[in-house]
Formats: C-alpha cells, structure tokens, sequence
C-alpha cells in the first residue's frame, strides 16, 4: 500500500506514476508558458502596460511641480486645461490635487502620479461604464509618470481604493474627456 | 458513520444500469454522437445523493457565472446582442439546474414511473431529460428574440441624471490653504458651499475648534498639535446639516 | 480542561496506538495538538464575530458599522481569521506531520510552551492594539502600508507573534533532525514531507516578517525617522504572501492526509508529489511581486518574473496536487472496490455524509475553481490593472482560504473530535449538512465579491460606496449585487456559528467514545496489492481536471479580451 502516512521502503525517485499523470504534467507546464509568455508579449503588441518610469521626489517637491503646472495650465469652470501634454496628479489626505482636469480625446497625455503623504490608489472609470476600470497604487515619495489616451469622451471618476485614514471614503475626483 | 450506499440507477428506456456511468450493453455499435448523448443522459439521471449534490451545485456556480460574465460582456460591449444570450442562459439555470437535480430527477421522476393511469405521465417519466432539454432550451430561445431587462445589470454610476458633456457644472470642492508664520497657522478654505454648517479642527484625539456656520479663515496655534512621527498634524472636517463630512483634510506641519 | 487535554490510554512509556489511523502518538505530542488547534478555533470565533460586523457594513442597506469602528472590526477580522486561526492550527498541524506519524515524543515540549505562551500574549497584545487605536494612529488593517501609521503596540504585537511561531516551530525541527538521526536511510512520509516543506517556507516567511515590522516600530517609536513606503511594500509581502504558501502547504498536506484516512486514497506518485512540494519550496517565495504589479519603481521585467513564480513554477506544482490528491482518491478507491465501474463511481460512492470527508472535498473542488483560477488570472500583470484594491481582491482571498483552507481545517476538526478528544459529534443531522451549507453561502459570498470588483469596480477596505459626499457619482448601481452578498453573508455566519456549535457542544456535551473508529470508520486497509497503485485507472480525474483546466481558460481568455478593451495605458 502506498500510504501517506508510512515511511518508504524504496527510493521515491524511482517509484513510477501513471501516464494520465504525466499527460496531465506535460499539459500544465505547457499551460504555464502560455501564461507567462502572453504576458511577456502584451508587453510588445498590448495596448495596457502599466509600464513608466519613476523618479525619486520629494513629496513637497512633487508639490511644486505641480503649482507650476497648474500655473501653466488653463483654468476653466470645468478644470484645468492643461497647456501640453503632461498632466500632473496628487492624492493626499483626502482628496485628489491636480483635478478636476479637461482632456481630449485621442490624445496620449504623460500621466504624472505621486502623493503628497500616505499610500492611496488611484482608480479610475467611466461614468457611464463602471466595469471599465483601473487601478494604479500612489506612494509619497515616487513619481510615476505613465502615458495614457482615453478614446471614449465621457465624464471619468476617480476614487482612492486604499485605505489612506478615516477620511478614505469621502475621497473622490473627477476628469472630463471631451471630443 | 456508514459508507455512502449508491443508489442504482433509475431505469434508462428500459435499460438497467449498475453504475451510473457504466458503458450499457451495445456500446461498441454506437457512433460518438450517440455515445456522448448516452453519458450525458445517464449523468443526467444518477441520483445518489453524491450525484445531487455534485450536479447542482456546479449548474448553480456555473448559472451565476453565465450570469455575470454575460453582464460583463455587455458593459464592455452594448451594442452587441450575445451578451444578453449568455445573461438570460445564466439566469435561468442558476435555479433550473437545482431544481431539477435536487428535486425533480430523484423525486418527481420516480412517481411520474409509477403513473399508469394517465400514460402520458408515464411517458414524461420515460423521456424526462429530452422534454426537460427541449423546454428549457425553446424557452431560452423565445426569450432571446426579446431578451428582457430585467436580468441585465446597470453598471453606471450616476443613475437618474443623463449625461451631457457639455453641461457638467464646475466639481469644484473645497479646499483648505495654510501658511505658517512663528508658530502660528493661518488657514482658508475656499468654494466653501453653503450647505456646510460645521466645522472641526482635530489634532489626534484633542479637538482645538468647533465652527459653526462657513466660517472661511481660522488660526491655530502650532502648540497646540499634537506631535507624531516628528510632525505635527492636524484634521479639519466640513459637515453638512446631516450630520456627514462633507470633505476632510489632513495637513501636517511638513506641508508647509 | 485538564481531562480534555488528557483522555487517552497511554502505555507506561506514555504512547497509545490511534485505532483509526493506526499511528502511534506520544501523549505530548497530543497534548500540544489539541491545545494549539483548541486555541485555533478560538480565534475562528472571534473572527467570525467580527465578519458579522464586515460584511454587513460593506452590505450597506444594513450597514452596521461607521468608520472609525469599521476599519477596527476589518483589522480584527484579518488577524484573528487570516493569521490566527490559520497559524495557530498550523502548528498543531507541523506536531501532526512530525512527530505524531512518525511515532516519536514532542521533543522540547517545554519550548513548545513557551512557544505558544508568546503566540497567544501576542495575539492578545494585537486584538487590543486594534480594539483601542485612536487618532492619530490608524487600525493597521492587515497589512499596516507605511507611512500610515498604526499602533506601537501593534508592531511589537506583530514581532512578538512571529518569534513565538518561531519557537513553537522548533520542536518540528528537531523531530525531523531525530528521525533523520535514528534511521538515516528512511525516507518521511509524504504527510511528514508536506509539513517539512511547509515549516521551512513558514521560517522564511517569518524572517521577512521580522526584517518588516522590526524597523517599523523603531520607525513608529520615532526611533528611524524615514521609512519607504515602496520598501516597506516588498519587505510586507515576503510574510504577507508567504504566510498564504504556508496556508497552502499546510492545507495540500492535510488533503492527503485526511482523503487517505476517511476516503482510502493512495499516493499515486510519490515522485511527483515530492516533487511538486519541492517546486513550492523553490519558487513559491517568489510570489511576493503579484502584490506590487500596479506599483511604481518596479520593473516589469521583475513583475512578469516573479509574479509567475519563474514561469509558473509554483503554478504547476499546485497543478500536480490537483491531480494526484484526487487520482489518489481514485486508485485508492478503486482498489478496495468501490465504484469500480465506471468513470465516477469512485466519487460518487465516497462517504459524503462524513463531514470530514465533505469538507475536504468541497474544499479541494472550491479551492482549485474559485480561489486558484482568480489567483492565477488576476496575477497576470497587467490583467492585475482591473483586479487591483477591488472587492475581487478579497473575493479572490475568500475563495482560497475560506473555500480552501477554512473548510479543510474544519474537515481536521470534525476528524479530531472523535479520534484526539474522544468525544462524538453532538447534533450530527447538523454536522453533515454544515459543510455543505457553508460551501455554498460563503462560495456564493465569495462569487459576488469577485463580480462586484469586476462588473462594478467596487473598492475594496471601503465602508460606504453607496455615496461620495460632494458629487452624485456612487455605486448605487450595485446593489443589486450587494444584496445576494450580503443575503450569502448571513447564511455563511449561520454556517460558521454551526460549526463552532457543534465543536463546542461535542468537546462539552459529546458521549465519549473509547474506539473512536466506531464512529470514524476508517478506510485505511483493504483491497488486495496485486498491482501498484499507479496502474489503477485515473480516468475520472482526467476528466475532471480537463474540465477545471477548461474553466481556467475560459476564465483567463475572457479577462484579456476585457483588459484590451480599456483605454491605452503605457
């Protein structure tokens, strides 16, 4: 008998296993390498690669880049308009620095990303559409700057989902994406 | 506790079967198609509470699957129409498929057998798994001209307001601007709305100010804050007449 | 207490022979089992209290609890659940491997106390730290993310916690060294194999805990002035997943246990299991990255590699458990003759009305379904962009160690009662039912929390989603949803209470029964060894894990088609 429980008599080595078993290995070792290469080669020819360099900053210095930013930018009713193609964003306790903002659609902007305190998340959607969405992890310190282009005009709300203190669940932004 | 008996078989047009899925007598003569029907028939009928318990339990998790990936589907892709297939599939056989395994194979068939006087119930005993297919799948199909509302999900995120770009008034919220001077904190808060009438000013569990009404400009001695991790910091909340924040800040004395 | 601790005969060198597994246990080995499982399910009881208070907030209709007390009701949960009741059974479980089937005595059982002493203090020390956070610290949650900080106390609860699991560790060890010692030539057992590879993926973990929450008190004391969020992200998750591989090791290794005792399955591959528990111990502590795929400063080079576990290594070493524990179950079964026709008999046939048996089931099939298909896909790296911070995170976590482990070490439990307590289960009708009636309240609870994350993107650690204060924007829309999650919710708190009921009441009120295999009977013996276990037909879990591997692929393709419908990111 071949128990679990008992000491072996033989090497386990050279004990033999059934060849359902080995099919069995064979398909999920391949399966393992679909799994790892797809990923691997959405990083080439995928259009969602949270995929951006990250410079070491200062929270207040990310802060000031961002006053000037915003100095640059216009300011309208509905949010800044931002001159070129950099949009400068802060989470902080509790809210989000840098929106409401009005973008086009269409166009790739460089998304700059930081906090100014504790770690937030940064998650996204469309009004109209909440299962299109994402999230982006925010700490003090890191700036990450990620390209991003919304094709879809729309109305976007932006909501932190980690837990950042008692004052998490009031925070929330919005950014409109306009033709 | 005893071992788990296993039921025999309900009778399959006619045929014994031992063992649920044991190959019947003529198998070899069978084409693929035939055989595959024959699993699954007899899949269908085991009723051993194994069986039951197994078989409704995967068309429940699998119903809700349906259900939910259809949903998804559609959120991602309104315009097109095999979503809703997919959705209305999901919803009837999160229930149907329970129902039938857990109720009606092992109970209903069984009486439905022992009817003589009314031979089409007889006949329904004997066919049960091809009417309950047909009925199932016609329905589905009637029900997929029209898909009904119903059991689609609403996944958006302002419910009763249509959305018009263009008309979006400012999402301007309020905000709290500070500068410190020799220990001294002077701060303002502006778009303050109307419908704020208090504010608090906490530092750790020791609150310094209570205003009521919008009060704009406040003053706080840095003394006054509690120390933390080198900094000191403070909280300062905006409540609505209900009682709820409207908007929270935290500022520390690094942030200056 | 002293007689629940003590029953048994012993002989004068303080052995008694296990009538149903047939093992040889020493009275201190017993003894300790029984005191850290008992405390196991102590903590199952607080954290069970505190998910009344979780999940009928997130269930806002209710919503039972506002945030300060909200994220405090969430932190206990974590702790007593998550770590708690896991680790204190895993121990139990480590003196069960090792010394308890190898026949030997608890070396050191005084370090065993002292080991326990500390791990139940500093548990206490952790509950209290949450239960009387006040501004400005905040409630550590489970995973207490610098620079937010948390309670002093807490941080030194948490180092004091992970040197007594340490030391309550070492008697293993040194089983393992003894055994070694006195027959150099013998190979462990497999169960004894799974617990070793389990101890050392838990001393790994463990130092990473160590190298986390040491600076981080000295950080909350004011003692470092400045700690990196992002390091400290990576430094967290060497024990925050490493914790979970223990939970994993430790379940794999009871599933084999406990479907060869009451279910008769054989090791069908010595080879390939031995193999795959040595796979875990390689690559399995590489799977710290899949908490930091939507971070910055992190190549993705490293995210693809890691997250994958060096190109699934772990991942097939989970695949072949995933076979052999039910081919095992299938050979074995088929050699003592049951169902020995056709493709399920073997399943079918198996004792479903043993809750031991129930629950281990279910807790494979749910596990392998749920829990390890929402792993795997949501720790696809950019797949992980739409799972992240959401309610599918802890829908993903439920289905592995509730559906997975909670139901298996409730399977342990049931097993237990009658063959180390001696006691009969009281309100059996109950008994065989909870298992199935848990399985399905907590898996439905567990499906909706994925679907609310995927289909809403409902945050995750957040009490009031219904409304944002300022704006019209909430998740409304959800409700629906909710509704089934919360309606499940309750169900499975009424399943879980069932479970403590019956522990409770079987440990107080339970007859006694000298031969517990009257009523365990065990499948151990039978059937004839005219050939070796290997040749006996596994067509029946052929077909099943094709099935779970069709799943899979279902699963897998239809969140990379939704991934790339999103806008452009990168």
């Amino acid at each position: 008998m071949s128990s679990p429980l008992k000491p072996l008599e033989q090497h386990w080595w050279s004990i033999p296993a059934s060849r359902y078993e080995k099919l069995w290995v064979w398909i999920s070792a391949v399966w393992g390498v679909v799994l790892f290469g797809w990923m691997v080669a959405w990083s080439f020819i995928g259009h969602q690669n949270q995929h951006g360099p990250t410079y070491r900053i200062d929270p207040m210095a990310y802060r000031s880049k961002l006053i000037a930013y915003r100095e640059a930018s216009v300011s309208t009713a509905q949010g800044l308009r931002p001159a070129g193609e950099d949009v400068y964003l802060a989470a902080m306790r509790y809210g989000f620095d840098g929106l409401p903002v009005v973008l086009k659609a269409g166009k790739t902007y460089r998304f700059h990303l930081s906090s100014y305190d504790v770690q937030h998340g940064l998650s996204i959607r469309p009004e109209h559409a909440l299962s299109k969405q994402i999230t982006l992890q925010l700490l003090p310190g890191y700036e990450w700057v990620i390209p991003m282009r919304f094709d879809e005009p729309g109305i976007y709300r932006v909501i932190c989902n980690e837990f950042c203190g008692l004052g998490h669940q009031v925070m929330q932004g919005v950014f409109i994406v306009e033709e | 506790m005893a071992l788990q008996q296993v039921d025999p078989s309900v009778q399959l047009n006619g045929t014994a079967e031992p063992s649920a899925t044991m190959p019947p007598a003529g198998w070899r003569r069978l084409s693929r198609g035939q055989r595959l029907w024959r699993l699954i028939k007899s899949i269908y009928y085991a009723s051993s509470p194994g069986w039951q318990v197994l078989k409704s339990g995967a068309l429940f998790f699998f119903g809700f699957f349906c259900w939910a990936a259809g949903n998804l589907l559609h959120a991602y892709l309104p315009g097109v129409y095999w979503p809703k297939v997919l959705i209305l599939y999901g919803a009837l056989l999160f229930w149907w498929g329970p129902l039938t395994h857990l109720m009606l194979v092992p109970r209903l068939i069984p009486w439905l057998r022992r009817q003589q006087r009314y031979p089409i119930l007889h006949w329904l005993g004997g066919h049960f798994s091809l009417t309950m297919f047909t009925v199932f799948f016609t329905t589905i199909g009637v029900l997929s001209l029209n898909p009904p509302s119903f059991m689609v999900l609403d996944v958006r995120g302002r419910l009763h307001r249509p959305v018009q770009v263009a008309q979006e008034p400012a999402a301007m919220l309020p905000e709290l601007n500070c500068t410190r001077s020799s220990h001294q904190i002077s701060c303002t808060l502006t778009h303050l709305p109307k419908t704020v009438v208090r504010i608090e000013v906490s530092s750790g569990t020791r609150r310094l100010l209570v205003l009521h009404a919008p009060q704009p400009t406040f003053t706080l001695s840095e003394g006054d804050l509690v120390e933390m991790l080198g900094t000191r910091e403070f909280h300062v909340t905006l409540y609505t007449a209900d009682g709820r924040p409207l908007r929270e800040f935290v500022r520390t004395t690094a942030f200056f | 207490m002293s007689g629940l601790l003590l029953s048994g005969i012993y002989d004068a060198a303080g052995f008694r022979t296990c009538p149903v597994t047939g093992l040889r246990l020493h009275q201190s080995v017993e003894r300790y089992v029984k005191l850290f499982a008992l405390t196991a399910v102590a903590a199952l009881l607080v954290g069970g209290i505190s998910a009344i208070f979780v999940a009928l907030t997130r269930w806002e209709v209710i919503g039972l609890a506002t945030p300060p007390a909200f994220y405090k009701w969430l932190s206990i949960h974590a702790w007593n659940l998550l770590i708690f009741w896991m680790v204190f059974m895993e121990v139990a479980i480590l003196y069960i491997g090792g010394p308890l089937v190898l026949g030997r005595p608890l070396p050191l059982p005084k370090l065993a106390g002292v080991g326990y002493a500390v791990m139940l203090a500093s548990a206490l020390l952790i509950n209290h730290a949450i239960a009387t956070t006040e501004a400005p610290d905040n409630a550590p949650l489970l995973t207490s993310y610098v620079p937010l900080p948390s309670p002093a106390l807490f941080y030194l609860g948490a180092i004091l916690f992970i040197v007594g699991v340490i030391i309550a560790a070492l008697p293993f060890f040194v089983s393992i060294w003894q055994e070694k010692q006195e027959f150099p030539n013998r190979t462990l057992p497999l169960v004894t194999f799974g617990a070793f590879i389990t101890a050392i993926i838990a001393l790994e973990a463990l130092l990473g805990g160590l190298i986390t929450y040491v600076p981080t008190l000295l950080w909350r004391i004011g003692l470092i002035e400045h700690l990196d969020a992002a390091w400290y992200r990576q430094m967290y998750w060497i024990i925050g997943h490493g914790s979970q591989q223990i939970n994993l090791a430790a379940m794999i290794t009871v599933w084999y246990f406990l479907t060869h005792v009451v279910g008769g399955a054989e090791v069908v591959s010595e080879r390939l299991s031995r193999v795959a528990f040595v796979l875990y111990l390689f690559f399995i502590n590489m799977g710290a990255a899949h908490h930091l795929l939507a971070d910055p400063g992190i190549h993705t080079s490293w995210k693809h590699w890691n997250t994958s576990y060096a190109v699934y290594g772990a991942v097939l070493a989970s695949m072949i458990h995933a076979f052999a524990i039910p081919a095992g179950l299938e050979a074995g079964r088929r050699k003592r003759g049951f169902g020995r026709q056709g493709l399920f008999g073997w399943l079918w046939s198996a004792p479903w009305g043993n809750p031991v048996f129930s629950a281990t089931a279910l807790g494979i099939i749910l596990f392998g379904f749920i829990g390890g298909i929402s792993g795997v896909v949501m720790g696809q790296t950019q797949v992980n962009l739409t799972w992240h911070n959401t309610l599918a995170v802890p829908g993903h976590f439920h289905g592995t160690v509730v559906l997975g482990t909670t139901l298996t070490f409730m399977g342990l439990v049931y097993f237990a009662l009658p063959v180390l307590f001696h006691r009969d289960l009281v309100l059996k009708p109950l008994a065989r039912l909870q298992p199935y009636f848990y399985a399905v309240a907590m898996g439905l609870a567990t499906i909706m929390m994925i679907y609310l994350g995927l289909l809403y993107g409902v945050p995750r650690r957040h009490p009031s989603v219904m409304s944002f204060p300022g704006t019209d924007f909430s998740f409304a829309a959800a409700s629906p949803l909710f509704a089934i999650f919360g309606i499940a919710a309750i169900f499975a708190l009424i399943g879980g209470a069932s479970f403590l009921l019956i522990a409770a009441g079987s440990l107080l009120f339970g007859k006694r029964v000298d031969n517990p295999a009257l009523v365990m009977p065990p499948l151990i013996s039978g059937g004839v060894d005219d050939k070796p276990i290997h040749q006996y037909s596994m067509q029946g879990t052929f077909t099943l894990t094709l099935i779970f591997l069709a799943v899979f692929i279902i699963i897998y393709v239809l969140n990379w088609y939704l991934l790339g419908r999103l806008w452009a990111i990168g």
